[in-house]
């Protein structure tokens, strides 16, 4: 069976891009592996166990993570997201099985210096905070992203082009730290993307472990429109809290999210069974303004309180739990959700110079 | 009957993660883990500056690796320079933390 040829030039630019990377890279590893700059695989395996409105699903997922260090001033990276989504189906099988398998980022970094870092490639959009920080499944407080997501990251989460990010200042008290991008349209399989631009921006405090910061993106294809939002993140010292919070403008609507998860490893130790637990809550809210069909927005107003409990346990497995109800159109609904997790991280390649 | 499934597949991973974890972790992770998860006022002399600046990056989103090759370090601390734009200082330093 032929396949049609791609009809933009734009495809094969971005295949021939994929393909200098990935040339790039083993040449890079060829030439320079030294004492601690062995190529790294990382990520997670999970199992996510989703209902939704009395829908269940099984979720089981592999997230690999790729680092390959070429040279010293050069890094490659890469991240999938593969799961296949169980649900149950009417007929003869019990069971209707959907496979999903996404790359979301393969991109080559260029460390000019802590001011400048440029990224060509497929990158997470460094639109807020979340889409680049907590979407890992192994470091997501909640097993499910918050209903803003979609907003500045265009369902997909990531772009192909170029961005440059670093921090502009860095004083003891503060730091800015930035992110700039251009992203090209694509409709290439595993590397879809809008052609959009914008930049995010924050004042990092170190002695409070305080940021906040401001977003920006330009939607330029079909209907230009515009993204924007505002994030705050706060992780005192004395006490092991963390607080995050988003909030997000766009064509289809505004929202915000706030979570705030507590260890409880100041009872008894971290290590502790008590220790283990860190119970979290979240509250979201979306309002919509306009948009369209397949947003991946909540079609309606919607208010969502999240109740989450994680368990860490040793060996880097950490079992989560969460409840939330939802409040919107037609009806309410429970969501529930449970998902066990394994990080590992281990070099790519055996042996290696010492 | 999915739910039955469901059930005795996550009855299955938690006991395989049960007998994971029925084993101790050596005294040298467990202290790393220490290291990792406690998080107090960043004094240099209870902490080093590696173990500090740890924190203040790569900890606002996750903690510590129990374990990590000295083999994967730089690597590792490179890809956290380029996530949370750290500086050439502060990748020599959280190096000096993770692989001593």
């Amino acid at each position: 069976m032929s396949r049609p040829l791609p009809p933009l030039r734009l495809h094969a630019g971005i295949w021939d891009l994929a393909r200098a990377i990935i040339l790039l890279a083993i040449v890079g590893i060829g030439l320079q592996v030294t004492a601690q700059d062995t190529p790294v695989i990382s990520g997670a395996l999970g199992f996510v166990d989703h209902t939704n409105g009395g829908t269940a699903s099984l979720q089981p997922v592999i997230a690999p993570v790729l680092v390959v260090p070429i040279g010293s001033r050069f890094l490659l990276e890469s991240r999938a997201d593969i799961r296949e989504v169980i649900l149950p189906k009417d007929g003869d099988s019990p069971y209707e099985r959907q496979f999903y398998p996404t790359l979301q980022y393969l991109q080559l970094d260029y460390l000019v210096n802590s001011k400048l870092i440029v990224t060509a490639g497929r990158f997470l959009t460094p639109f807020q905070t979340y889409n680049e920080g907590l979407t890992p499944i192994w470091i997501r407080n909640f097993p499910d992203t918050p209903l803003i997501f979609p907003i500045g990251t265009r369902t997909a989460g990531s772009s192909d082009g170029a961005m440059m990010r670093g921090v502009l200042v860095s004083k003891p008290a503060w730091q800015l730290n930035y992110a700039a991008f251009f992203s090209a349209n694509s409709s290439v399989e595993q590397f879809q993307a809008g052609r959009a631009t914008g930049f995010r921006t924050g004042v990092f405090f170190p002695s409070k472990r305080l940021e906040m910061g401001v977003s920006y993106e330009r939607f330029l294809q079909d209907r230009n429109s515009n993204s924007a939002g505002t994030y705050l993140w706060w992780e005192p010292w004395r006490f092991p809290l963390q607080v995050r919070s988003e909030y997000a403008h766009g064509p289809e609507g505004q929202g915000y999210w706030i979570e705030a998860l507590y260890r409880l490893s100041q009872v008894g130790g971290a290590h502790s069974w008590m220790g283990r637990l860190q119970p979290g809550f979240r509250m979201q809210q979306f309002f919509r303004t306009g948009g369209s069909p397949g947003d991946f927005l909540p079609a309606h107003d919607t208010h969502q309180p999240d109740f989450g409990l994680n368990y860490f346990f040793p060996y880097e497995i950490r079992l989560s739990a969460s409840y939330s109800r939802r409040f919107t159109m037609p009806v309410d609904g429970n969501i529930w959700n449970v998902a066990l997790t394994y990080q590992f991280v281990f070099p790519a390649l055996l042996g290696g110079r010492q | 009957m999915i739910v039955g499934n469901r059930l005795s597949m996550l009855a299955a991973l938690l006991t395989g993660a049960v007998l994971v974890l029925g084993q101790e972790p050596n005294p040298q992770l467990k202290q790393m883990a220490h290291r990792a998860q406690t998080t107090t006022s960043p004094t240099k002399n209870q902490q080093g500056e590696g173990e500090r600046k740890f924190q203040i990056n790569c900890g606002r989103c996750h903690k510590a690796p129990e374990q990590l090759s000295p083999r994967i370090t730089g690597s590792v601390v490179r890809h956290m320079r380029v996530r949370a734009m750290l500086s050439q200082k502060d990748v020599r330093e959280i190096l000096e933390y993770l692989a001593p």
